[in-house]
């Protein structure tokens, strides 16, 4: 049996059908190019932000004081990524910084490729997290300065230092309580430290950071991997940062190391016509090319180059550097 | 022949106003784009421009130009001339500076004890210390320039002994702009 059709539907005309349909692709395409742009947008400020944070870095890197910090504050929640590149760079490698922010509850992923600078060395997790984050920075001498090495931590997550070997470690220890950072917690210093504490051990085995340290060398273990580590310096950067960051720092600061060496073998030609004379010609030759083939033997080269030409260099009456 | 109804004709124009609208939004956006790309290359030049500044405030103390020790205790905004002078033959003999600080040249004009003429020092010409500027590369000109002034401090012998000669410089930055 078939049906009598029902007269009272709805009629749409073909201008109608025309219109939503060209309209709903008109609509498809402004929401496509606005979500485009709000990414490209949120991509540039993130840029930016990283590029200005950098700057930021400058009056830390070159300080000539032993330890001098300061802190920066986002107005959202930052992602910082720590990207080291010691491999495509040359011939310093590059340090770049990468940030995210939050934007609608969720952080903000960028492809944009950011300008890396061959100079700094910022020694962090390799992403870590906050609003504030508290850095300072302490010069690295390998026997001359090399750089000055930027740490960076979060506000909110806090460090416990146990006890430290008076002999030791008794100017690191003032330093970083001359820093006065609020997540920075000592054994005797009468505060209540928050559970959540990353403890870090110079005696003995413990949960977290284990720190072998005496007379200028050792080595800081972090995560279950290890790291050795010369000189004040680089220990903080081995307990502030983490074995993959931390190696890919000291291989660009060996290339530094390298390139100094050369400059200041170099400087002797330049001196010498004012009777100002240097014998450390030979062992300068040998920094460059064991630093320029660095293969992570950092204590090998300290005891065999590193500390005899200090000892020298102390004893010269013309200073190279 | 079919005649035209008027509704084919409303079609027909309502197809043109929307291919209109569209190309009017699309044209305002390159607009908007266009002003955005220029408003980000002038950004990109301010950073450079902050950039330098801050590089010639505080390149006096990076170690590859620095006193250090070598003029009696630690000095800051000190340049050891003989150490650019080492730098700048190195510069000369391979690219490995090129990028580093990422600008274009460095100058250093020693201004006092002034001096009537400039004199540049050239490693060619070995008329060093007896010249008055020094650029890292000879082989670039031009840029934009942001300055700092520096002590310049050299060793000198004076047939007895070897002494410190410190004057008063002027180190200049040159960048390029996007």
């Amino acid at each position: 049996m078939i049906r009598a059709m029902n007269k009272k539907g709805f009629e749409m005309s073909f201008a109608w059908l025309f219109a939503i349909i060209v309209g709903m692709v008109i609509l498809f395409f402004a929401i496509f190019a606005v979500t485009k742009i709000m990414k490209t947008e949120e991509g540039i400020l993130d840029v930016r932000t990283s590029k200005e944070f950098q700057i930021l870095l400058n009056p830390l890197e070159t300080s000539f004081e032993s330890a001098i910090a300061t802190s920066i504050t986002f107005p959202v929640e930052t992602q910082i990524i720590n990207v080291c590149d010691n491999r495509s760079s040359l011939p310093f490698g590059s340090q770049k910084i990468k940030i995210n922010q939050k934007s609608f509850g969720k952080f903000t992923k960028t492809d944009l490729d950011v300008k890396g600078f061959p100079n700094k060395y910022i020694l962090t997790e390799k992403i870590i997290q906050g609003k504030k984050f508290y850095l300072f920075s302490k010069p690295f001498e390998f026997p001359f300065k090399v750089a000055n090495l930027i740490y960076m931590v979060p506000s909110e997550k806090h460090y416990c230092f146990g006890e430290m070997n008076e002999d030791d470690l008794d100017n690191i220890k003032d330093e970083l309580e001359d820093l006065n950072k609020g997540n920075f917690y000592f054994e005797d210093d009468g505060k209540v430290h928050p559970e959540n504490c990353i403890e870090i051990c110079f005696n003995g085995n413990c949960d977290g950071i284990e720190v072998n340290y005496q007379e200028g060398k050792g080595y800081v273990t972090k995560n279950g991997k290890t790291m050795d580590v010369i000189g004040d310096t680089l220990m903080l950067g081995a307990i502030f940062s983490e074995k993959e960051i931390y190696d890919c720092e000291v291989q660009r600061l060996m290339l530094r190391v390298g390139s100094l060496a050369k400059l200041y073998k170099e400087k002797i030609n330049f001196v010498s016509r004012a009777n100002c004379n240097s014998n450390l010609g030979s062992q300068l030759d040998s920094l460059f090319e064991k630093t320029q083939n660095y293969n992570g033997d950092l204590t090998e080269i300290n005891n065999a180059l590193v500390e005899p030409i200090r000892e020298i260099h102390k004893e010269a009456d013309c200073k190279l550097w | 022949m079919v005649k035209r109804k008027k509704g084919q004709l409303k079609i027909q124009q309502m197809a043109f106003m929307l291919i209109a609208v569209t190309l009017f939004f699309v044209m305002v956006g390159m607009f908007v784009l266009v002003i955005k790309i220029s408003g980000l290359r002038e950004s990109a030049n301010l950073l450079e421009e902050e950039e330098s500044m801050l590089l010639a405030a505080k390149l006096a103390n990076s170690p590859e130009f620095a006193c250090g020790e070598s003029f009696g205790g630690t000095a800051i905004g000190c340049i050891d001339a003989d150490k650019v002078m080492a730098l700048k033959k190195i510069i000369k003999d391979s690219t490995k500076y090129n990028k580093f600080w990422g600008i274009q040249n460095i100058e250093i004009y020693r201004i006092y004890p002034p001096e009537e003429t400039i004199t540049e020092c050239k490693l060619e010409d070995g008329n060093y210390p007896d010249c008055n500027f020094i650029r890292l590369r000879e082989d670039i000109e031009g840029g934009l320039r942001s300055s700092n002034f520096i002590s310049l401090c050299r060793k000198e012998f004076d047939g007895t002994e070897t002494y410190d000669q410190c004057d008063i410089a002027k180190l200049i930055v040159i960048y390029k702009t996007q």
